[in-house]
């Protein structure tokens, strides 16, 4: 990867705090999110009949009353749709099809003229399901004792990085095995053993999850979703129809907040399942609130087991970590995090002996997907604590306990890698002084108690090593420049981030940048997706690389028409000038039209493009 | 159902529409007069994402009906900026890096244009309490309350 040759220089773009790029629409109003594009009379509203039981068999389905009330146009159940889904575990259906795995869960949809009517409709179904015993708590549900809830899971296809066990309701068992944990705990002096039960959260996005599908008669599908991972659901609609990637196009406007939950498809396959059959009108499946707390996506809940224990000076010599992940009815997505969840889960630790037991089990609440942090904070929260339980019972002092197991450089992991550089004990010592640890300070209220407290993460997000992102940059008559990305802004600000980036490396300042949007995977250059904090580095690279490409281009071109070297050129501030000849030119007089050779023979070059991508190579 | 003629002011512009019984105020602003820039966060007036000047008053629009908008005058996120001159209120947000996803601004503008309406000169407190039916689940609340106390010193 060639270093960036970043001219920092007063007008240099990177490193300063500029005005965010989308705000002013934001602060108008004029900002469009999914719900606020305007469909014209066509448009059809989906609503969905929901199961009112955690687990249960579907005996029968009525839709007749629904098919006969007026302004209902498509109504769809199970049977229509039989092709499994998944992201990294195909386990679901779009609707429920023989039975239904947690209370909210799909069961049928209807797309009428108006919201009201589709209601109305969903209440004039009828479902009969006889209920069964329902797995409620993880641990439970990894014994032979609970029911079974998917019994086809040997069945269902998954990348080779998962485990699941068929059989049974873990969906995916990961485990670490380093060391001799048996033997290591003889040696140690002190052992806690404590449970940790965290339980589900849900994102609670401002914006609940909207999508808009429409079918065309060829078969072509666009939906307008409220995505993190516009690329990740054309895929994903893709196989739910039985159809190829290219008949799919996926356009996602500004995005209310995402935290992971828009990351994977869960709503927006039943506005695409009615438009299938709504003879090419568009159909609009909003959620409520609601709806949005239990039917989608939350947080999976954890029930983790640690047994830590540590000699007379402080040394953790073991580690045993069992978890029991609540992935709810369907771990498509959930099967992920506790995959991120074992190989984490000595925490930022050098612990030389370690056996970890990561599970994710089926249960019936609802689907557990990714949440800010994929599984570290539910993981550390237990870790952490036993630390400073173990210190305590030593009488050693909390901060010197951490440093001093503490992963540094050149320890290994518990998958057996070598460490970077960490820093992690300066980081503990620069917190520790600022927070002034070991110094009693008053609360800011007589009612409120003041504690103080350091803990460590870390976070490997197992993204798969070839997530890649790509970009494409445009020179415009008037010097500007349009920089085509896939990844979406979300409100993290990265359509600022990649305008800098591009600004610096091109060498034109930032207000000439512009970023195109909303994404299209139609014109939009592929990202993988919008998750685990990646975009900055990884579009940020792809940006930087068709930032870099264009002006190549663009010095290549002006050098032939000067005679100059290109080496010799460079571009500030949206001129070209030579650092050898008084030539100058800016940028707007050349990037679309090209520019006259030096001595008047000719013509030279034309519209400019620079393009970028980053997958790296293992 | 039955449908019902209405007159009322909409960002300083006479509006006269047509609308069913049942529809609510913010659907009203939405769906018949176009202005998305009022937004739906909850239907229930929990979260505040829908939050409108009524006669002066900041209320959530997805909790009150249409009708009983008759006569009154309906201030939006997008009847804040005057001829293209963004309202103080709007600058300083900018300015403080209070808005990211940006789906809970255009109500906190609103609240934070009826207290400054109100009260001019506000303690840290009042902003606070003002915002309180205005949730946001990006910034953490502590620019936009900045955002705020900033706007009342340049008022």
């Amino acid at each position: 990867m060639a270093q960036a040759d970043t001219k920092l220089g007063t007008f240099s773009p990177v490193g300063k705090s500029v005005q965010r790029l989308d705000v002013l629409e934001k602060v108008t109003g004029s900002a469009h999110y999914t719900d606020d594009i305007p469909f014209g009379n066509a448009l059809l509203y989906g609503r969905v009949k929901r199961s009112p039981v955690a687990h249960g068999i579907i005996k029968r389905i009525d839709i007749s009353k629904a098919q006969a009330l007026p302004g209902v146009k498509v109504i769809v159940t199970g049977k229509d749709f039989p092709n499994l889904v998944g992201l990294y575990l195909k386990d679901k259906t779009i609707f429920a099809i023989d039975r239904v795995r947690f209370i909210g869960e799909a069961i049928a949809a209807v797309a009428a003229t108006s919201e009201e009517i589709a209601e109305k409709a969903v209440d004039l179904i009828e479902v009969d399901i006889e209920p069964l015993p329902a797995v409620f708590d993880a641990e439970f549900g990894a014994t032979k004792d609970a029911p079974l809830l998917h019994p086809d899971l040997g069945n269902y296809e998954c990348p080779n990085f998962i485990f699941p066990v068929p059989g049974t309701n873990i969906a995916n068992h990961f485990k670490i095995r380093k060391g001799n944990t048996e033997e290591a705990f003889k040696k140690c002096t002190t052992i806690i053993e404590k449970k940790f039960r965290i339980p589900h959260v849900q994102h609670v996005p401002i914006e609940p999850h909207i999508a808009v599908a429409q079918v065309e008669p060829d078969g072509d599908v666009t939906v307008w979703a409220s995505s993190q991972s516009p690329f990740a659901q054309r895929n994903s609609f893709a196989k739910a129809l039985g159809i190829s990637e290219s008949k799919v196009r996926v356009i996602a406007p500004y995005v209310g907040g995402g935290f992971g939950c828009k990351a994977g498809v869960t709503m927006e396959n039943v506005a695409v399942a009615l438009a299938s059959k709504s003879g090419g009108r568009p159909v609009k499946v909003r959620l409520t609130r609601e709806e949005e707390f239990f039917t989608n996506f939350v947080r999976q809940g954890l029930i983790i087991n640690l047994k830590i224990g540590c000699d007379a000076e402080g040394n953790v010599l073991a580690m045993e970590n069992t978890q029991y992940w609540d992935g709810g009815a369907s771990t498509e997505y959930g099967v992920n995090i506790t995959r991120a969840g074992g190989y984490n889960s000595s925490g930022p630790f050098d612990i030389p002996n370690v056996k970890t037991d990561a599970m994710c089990v089926y249960t019936n609440h609802p689907i557990g997907g990714a949440y800010r942090g994929f599984g570290m904070s539910e993981l550390h929260a237990g870790i952490i604590q036993v630390m400073d339980m173990l210190a305590e019972k030593i009488g050693m002092d909390k901060t010197e306990f951490l440093k001093k197991n503490a992963i540094q450089g050149g320890d290994f992991n518990v998958t057996g890698m070598k460490m970077h550089p960490v820093g992690l004990q300066e980081c503990i010592d620069v917190v520790s002084k600022e927070i002034k640890m070991g110094v009693k300070e008053p609360a800011s209220a007589p009612h409120k108690k003041r504690g103080k407290g350091i803990g460590i993460v870390w976070k490997a997000p197992s993204m798969p090593p070839n997530a890649g992102s790509s970009s494409e940059v445009r020179l415009n008559e008037d010097g500007s420049v349009t920089v085509s990305v896939g990844g979406q802004e979300i409100g993290q600000g990265t359509f600022t981030a990649m305008a800098q980036i591009a600004a610096e490396a091109l060498g034109v300042s930032y207000e000439m940048v512009k970023i195109e949007g909303p994404v299209d995977t139609r014109y939009s250059p592929y990202e993988w997706q919008t998750v685990a904090s990646r975009l900055t580095w990884s579009m940020g690279n792809a940006v930087r690389r068709a930032a870099e490409d264009a002006r190549k281009n663009i010095l290549e071109m002006v050098g032939e028409a000067w005679k100059e070297n290109p080496a010799d050129l460079d571009i500030k501030e949206g001129v070209v000038i030579s650092l050898k000849s008084e030539n100058t030119i800016p940028l707007k007089n050349m990037v679309v039209y090209g520019l006259s050779r030096e001595d008047d023979k000719g013509w030279i070059g034309g519209p400019v493009l620079g393009r970028g991508s980053l997958c790296l190579p293992m | 159902m039955s449908f019902h003629q209405i007159t009322c002011k909409v960002n300083g512009a006479e509006e006269i529409v047509t609308v069913p019984s049942n529809m609510t105020l913010l659907t009203m602003l939405r769906e018949v007069l176009s202005l998305t820039g009022t937004k739906n966060g909850c239907t229930a007036g929990e979260c505040g994402a829908c939050t409108v000047l009524v006669d002066g008053e900041p209320v959530n629009s997805c909790m009150m009906l249409a009708v009983e908008a008759e006569g009154k005058d309906i201030v939006t996120v997008e009847g804040l900026a005057v001829d293209g001159k963004l309202d103080i209120v709007q600058e300083t947000i900018i300015e403080k890096g209070g808005v990211q996803c940006g789906f809970c601004t255009p109500g906190m503008l609103i609240s934070a244009r009826a207290l400054l309406n109100r009260n001019p000169n506000p303690s840290e407190e009042d902003v606070v309490e003002a915002l309180v039916g205005n949730l946001c689940r990006c910034t953490g609340y502590s620019r936009i309350i900045e955002s705020v106390q900033a706007a009342a010193k340049r008022s």
